[in-house]
């Protein structure tokens, strides 16, 4: 396979998730799209170097969030909710517990906010989330432990009702 | 709420995502443009040695400030080459000597070393403590004196040209100690650590003075004297910085920054005294005196603040922060100055100080050895 076609086939794999990912952190499908747009333009400048696929998604993965927290254009999920919001969402839940998360996210400082994506979103170890964010285990820890707590403030506690409907329906 | 709880909530809010655009295929076109930039030399964007390197570079993206920074002069700060130790060090914490010409370091093997200033190479044999790993270094004003603290809850007295422990250690503490410190006259000496305590003891007969200092909490983390050596300035573990008056050992203050979910990473105090600069999350001013803050609260990162020092003419801050940035802030009206690119993957930012003759910054990181900058005018 052509060393192009392999990175594609890597990129056609990896962009969904990447996707999510950067929705998450910045609230917006268009800006996602090119934030990982943009990420994976500089994987691909690394190919040769990294063309083993599992290396290959956690150097696209940390390139996204350099990205993202480089990006002067980050928005806050709130602004631009109401665009977002599709017509006939039929197997979504309501949009108000989006809303909820995608708020709580806006709430915490962006490396915070990237720290719960990889963790709880990503499904990182604390470790992995230190190399890919680059600071130390520790710094992962406290930051995780401080946006929890903060997203337990907005969130507020919630019984295991109201999460059950919410949630599993 | 608890973790399984945001996973579910995380995968729920990327319902109804919309369908992908041809990411891939632009992806491709913009990475060939990208390489052919790189191959032909030019600098083009940051992003594209960001592409290239394995390092983090997060530093060289820092949001709103170029190098050259708003105010137009390039940073002050200058790398230099080397470092002090191998790639395997990992100090903790750095100190220099009142001439500024060693610096002290606490390494993660729980040992001390000396290092020259100019040369960057360790003076003499690393300082040992049996059975305890030494947490914090300080220098006597006198310079010929090194004060360890360790996690025994010891302070031990070394010469500096000899590295031979000098008398008894002080029992100050039945738990770990964090940090220590001379007042600026060298007649006193503060150490706090684990245990909530800090204490004050006589810098030559190393009696305790007063009675121990209690912080509501179960660790303070640092304790700094104002350069008049009137007040010493604890940071707790809950966030809380406390000032006490040395003369009569009672708390006259408290900053509490309730926006701050989390830990105290460094303090300042101002050349002139009326200020202590506080570095969490975020960087803050607050007056000595009156406890307010002063202005604008300053972000010099996306991560923690790891380190703050005022220059000596006291009018600029400059920060560290693990995603390899130093940045400079003009001290009265909190704007950033410039920002410090620094490429690595071991220049996470641990922490930062200054030599007392100004010309010199210190730091440690969370994955290499500490370093030396140079800083002009």
């Amino acid at each position: 396979m052509g060393f192009a076609d392999e990175f594609v086939e890597f990129a056609e794999v990896a962009s969904p998730r990447l996707r999510r990912t950067a929705f998450l952190l910045c609230g917006d499908w268009h800006l996602a799209e090119d934030l990982v747009q943009n990420a994976l333009a500089k994987v691909f400048v690394a190919w040769r170097r990294i063309r083993r696929q599992d290396a290959a998604y956690a150097y696209a993965t940390r390139t996204l969030m350099n990205c993202y927290l480089a990006d002067r254009r980050r928005k806050r999920p709130i602004e631009v909710l109401t665009d977002q919001i599709p017509d006939q969402a039929v197997a979504a839940p309501a949009p108000e517990s989006r809303l909820l998360i995608l708020t709580a996210l806006a709430g915490l400082p962006p490396g915070a906010r990237a720290v719960v994506v990889l963790r709880y979103w990503e499904d990182l170890s604390v470790d992995e989330v230190a190399r890919v964010l680059g600071c130390s285990p520790g710094n992962v820890r406290s930051q995780s432990t401080r946006a929890l707590s903060k997203l337990r403030l907005v969130l507020g506690e919630e019984t295991d009702e109201a999460r059950k409907e919410r949630y599993l329906r | 709420m608890n973790e399984e709880s945001i996973r579910a909530m995380l995968a729920d809010a990327i319902s109804g995502e919309p369908p992908l655009g041809p990411v891939s295929q632009h992806a491709l076109r913009a990475g060939i443009r990208l390489r052919r930039r790189h191959r032909a030399g030019t600098a083009g964007s940051f992003a594209v040695v960001a592409g290239i390197a394995v390092a983090f570079p997060l530093a060289l993206h820092s949001p709103g400030v170029s190098p050259a920074g708003p105010a137009g002069r390039p940073p002050a700060i200058q790398e230099r080459a080397g470092s002090m130790g191998r790639p395997g060090d990992l100090p903790r914490k750095a100190s220099f000597s009142p001439d500024s010409k060693i610096v002290a370091t606490a390494d993660n093997d729980g040992t001390a070393r000396l290092w020259s200033a100019a040369t960057e190479r360790q003076m003499g044999n690393a300082i040992r403590v049996a059975g305890a790993q030494i947490w914090g270094v300080a220098f006597s004003p006198a310079g010929n004196v090194l004060v360890t603290a360790d996690t025994k809850g010891e302070a031990r007295f070394w010469s500096v040209a000899s590295h031979r422990q000098l008398g008894a250690p002080i029992k100050a503490s039945g738990w770990k100690l964090l940090s220590v410190t001379f007042s600026p006259d060298g007649k006193l000496l503060a150490t706090a650590g684990n245990g909530g305590t800090v204490r004050l003891w006589n810098g030559i007969t190393r009696r305790p003075v007063g009675a121990p200092m209690i912080s509501r909490v179960s660790t303070v983390t640092e304790v700094i004297f104002s350069p008049d050596g009137k007040l010493l300035a604890t940071s707790d573990s809950d966030g809380t910085v406390r000032l006490w008056n040395v003369a009569t050992q009672r708390q006259v203050g408290q900053l509490t920054n309730h926006d701050n979910l989390g830990l105290l990473q460094a303090t300042a105090f101002s050349p002139d005294g009326k200020i202590l600069a506080v570095a969490a999350f975020d960087l803050r001013e607050w007056s000595v005196s009156s406890h307010r803050q002063l202005g604008r609260t300053m972000h010099p990162s996306e991560f923690d603040t790891n380190g703050v020092v005022f220059t000596l003419d006291g009018k600029t801050l400059i920060t560290v922060s693990a995603n390899h940035l130093i940045r400079e802030w003009n001290a009265a009206t909190h704007r950033a100055i410039a920002s410090v690119p620094v490429a690595g993957t071991t220049n996470n930012f641990s922490s930062l100080v200054i030599s007392p003759d100004g010309k010199l910054l210190a730091t440690t990181s969370y994955s290499g050895p500490a370093r030396l900058w140079k800083l002009a005018g």
